[in-house]
């Protein structure tokens, strides 16, 4: 009788890993999130979904830079961080409404030493397999091609998740309609183990009753940036007009003529899309020149907190967590607050912004382009930044309580989105009024519109001129296309066949067509 | 060979005042906190504003019991850095020195929060568990605190051993007590404050 199992071949075994309790050193380590990758927050989208007006999708995407081939572990939430995206609908910069995802892993075939093996229908032993392992004895599993039941006997690390609606207070769950836990998506590990990835990674789209769809998992990171030139003192590429675009290479939304450093790589992603009305103060859609039309967003990552006092009931103590980051209008905490602020803005709330005013008042970032390509810039206080840190117009309608100097990523929900032909990278700068500032779209080119706000200063009367308002890193457009469909984002790379466009290698755009310049 | 001069750098000072700093606070010599200010005034001499002299110098005012001054200070200084938990800490000792034990407390769950895993973290809690009445949580802090304190920094490390005796000894166990101060003479052999508490501890015996 053979008694060892086999190596590879998934018995499975549900053996579910939970945090060990209390205080201990597996609490968190530090806030700094360069330290704290999985806690790090790369991102937070909101707009009015593509394909239903009459809903919003919200994406959190957290973990940054994940090489796809990166085994055996790959890239797991991490179950001790509360992941939540907040919405305030009434202007205080306090969120009404929250939506909480928490993880929990199983190992399933604790012997196995990867988490995720298959090929085809499973590999036996051949017949000049050495004893005691006999010929015919399954070793590799069925290729993947499911997230529970048949197919999915290859995936030893699974992920499940709780999402939680809070609103007002009062918490509900929020469950998967079809019945059934909730199942991360996995990364993409290559052609042989996950053979149709797509279809996989579709079956991770859940409905959770009330018009409310959700996903989590890696996915392609959608962000894109010469983030190699813009962090080396804003050296960007002559090919790209070192940092000020050319009218036709600005008028390009689709071609890239710098190397997108993002391109390749994956990040863990959790995406909700809820009906408006769920959203708003009033309970229900309203049109784009109401007060109520409005809201703000923001993510936050969060993990268990030691406290000064013990709690006279240990359990009553479980729940307390500690903000790790928050994240509204992208770019603010990495371009606007200094290095000496920057975990203290971290672990504040938005509604206390105004004591980083210093700092959003005369950016450094302004200052830098200044001295660096001698534009002009607008002299201090800079309040037309308040455009992004206060419910103003043109985003909100006139009319609404501007509220207090916060950073979320406002959205007026009752702005149409926009058809895929007519979105305009540059959002609001180029007339397409669905996309960033009014919420964040995915393809929206954050980079180069932060450029033209906050240090060109194109807001401000006498500023929207060459070359404040064609400052740019020349890459305008993601490596994969996006989805039409939620969750927008697109799949997961292939951890087997792709690969991160450099400089000088060819396919600038999208793996394809001219080289990425170097210089 | 010609005596080398005063020193060129700030930092030489500062270092200085804290070494005076650490021994005022060890055998209580109030005398060594007018030292530590004087090489501070030479440190600000040379470097007009250097953060970490201003830094030393709220445990100089503490230390000659300006603590109204010392908390307008360590305010100024936590504003400036407010990523430095060295500053929350000298906020959690100017608020406790002028008794606002809410503030000390805001300040110490900062620490916690900015950097969890921080020994400076459980000391400050530590010292606020024993105001709220929780020693044995105290103790728990000290603990903490010690194990994750630098090997090499063997007088912080036998000054929270002492804490924590001292605080076990309020509650009257001595034979821990006793113990957590033989292990702390034995890695500083020169602490008073050790040799003090231990002396209390075989007196009540």
């Amino acid at each position: 009788m053979n008694r060892l199992k086999p190596l590879l071949c998934i018995a499975v075994t549900s053996l579910l890993v939970t945090p060990p309790p209390g205080f201990a050193a597996s609490h968190r380590e530090a806030p700094i999130t360069a330290l704290d990758t999985k806690a790090d927050i790369t991102d937070i989208y909101a707009f009015v979904s593509y394909d239903d007006p009459t809903k919003v999708t919200m994406i959190l995407n957290v973990d940054p830079l994940l090489a796809p081939g990166n085994g055996p572990n790959y890239f797991p939430f991490d179950e001790n961080i509360l992941y939540a995206i907040r919405i305030d609908n009434n202007n205080d910069a306090v969120d009404e409404i929250s939506f909480q995802f928490h993880f929990q892993t199983e190992i399933r075939a604790p012997d196995v030493f990867t988490g995720f093996v298959g090929a085809g229908a499973g590999i036996n032993a051949p017949p000049n397999s050495p004893p005691p392992i006999a010929p015919g004895t399954p070793i590799i599993a069925p290729a993947i091609t499911a997230l529970d039941g048949d197919g999915a006997a290859g995936l030893s690390l699974r992920q499940k998740y709780t999402v939680t609606m809070v609103k007002n207070g009062v918490s509900t769950p929020l469950v998967n309609e079809a019945g059934g836990p909730l199942f991360a998506v996995p990364t993409n590990v290559g052609p042989r183990t996950m053979p149709d990835y797509e279809a996989l990674a579709k079956q991770g789209i859940y409905s959770l009753g009330h018009g409310i769809r959700v996903f989590a998992g890696t996915v392609d990171d959608p962000f894109y940036i010469d983030l190699g030139a813009a962090f080396d003192s804003l050296n960007f590429r002559m090919g790209a007009g070192g940092g000020v675009l050319s009218p036709a290479q600005d008028a390009d939304d689709n071609t890239n003529t710098a190397p997108d450093f993002v391109s390749g790589f994956n990040v863990n992603s959790i995406a909700i899309e809820v009906p408006i009305a769920m959203l708003t103060r009033t309970g229900t859609k309203v049109a784009a020149t109401s007060p109520a039309a409005t809201i703000g967003v923001w993510g936050t990552t969060s993990r268990p907190r030691i406290t000064v006092r013990r709690a006279p009931n240990p359990l009553a103590a479980a729940g307390s967590f500690s903000q790790v980051q928050r994240m509204g209008n992208p770019l603010i905490n990495e371009l606007i607050i200094g290095t000496g602020d920057k975990d203290f803005w971290s672990l504040s709330q938005p509604k206390d912004d105004a004591q980083f005013a210093p700092y959003a008042l005369d950016p450094l970032f302004a200052r830098a382009f200044n001295a660096v390509f001698g534009i002009n810039i607008p002299t201090p206080p800079r309040k037309d930044l308040l455009l992004l840190m206060q419910y103003l117009p043109p985003i909100a309608a006139p009319g609404t309580p501007a509220g207090p100097v916060a950073d979320l990523l406002r959205l007026n929900t009752g702005v149409a989105p926009a058809p895929k032909a007519d979105r305009r990278r540059l959002g609001v700068l180029a007339g397409d009024f669905a996309g960033f500032p009014n919420g964040r779209r995915v393809s929206d080119d954050v980079t180069d519109i932060a450029a033209r706000v906050v240090a060109g200063g194109v807001l401000v009367s006498g500023f929207n001129v060459a070359p404040n308002n064609r400052l740019g890193d020349g890459v305008n457009t993601n490596d994969l296309p996006y989805q039409e469909t939620f969750p927008y984002v697109a799949f997961a790379h292939s951890g087997r066949d792709s690969r991160h466009i450099d400089p000088g290698e060819a396919g600038c755009t999208m793996n394809s067509g001219a080289p990425c310049p170097i210089n | 060979m010609a005596a080398a001069g005063p020193p060129k750098s700030a930092q030489s000072y500062n270092d200085l005042a804290a070494t005076l700093c650490r021994k005022a606070r060890d055998n209580g010599d109030m005398a060594l906190y007018e030292q530590a200010g004087e090489a501070l005034r030479h440190s600000f001499q040379l470097s007009p504003g250097n953060y970490d002299a201003e830094k030393l110098q709220v445990t100089v005012l503490i230390g000659k019991r300006q603590f109204s001054q010392a908390l307008k200070l360590a305010n100024e200084v936590n504003r400036r850095f407010r990523d430095d938990i060295g500053g929350w800490g000298l906020l959690v000792d100017a608020n406790i020195a002028v008794g606002d034990f809410d503030a000390a407390e805001r300040a110490a769950q900062w620490i916690l929060d900015l950097r969890p895993g921080s020994s400076l973290g459980f000391e400050k809690a530590a010292v606020l568990r024993e105001i709220f009445g929780d020693p044995e949580g105290s103790a728990e802090f000290f603990d903490e605190a010690y194990r994750r304190t630098s090997q090499n920094d063997v007088e912080q490390r036998s000054w929270l051993l002492t804490q924590n005796a001292r605080v076990q000894l309020a509650e009257g166990n001595r034979k821990r007590a006793e113990e957590l101060l033989d292990k702390a003479l034995q890695l500083y052999p020169d602490s008073q404050l050790a040799a003090a508490t231990l002396a209390k501890v075989r007196v009540s015996k």
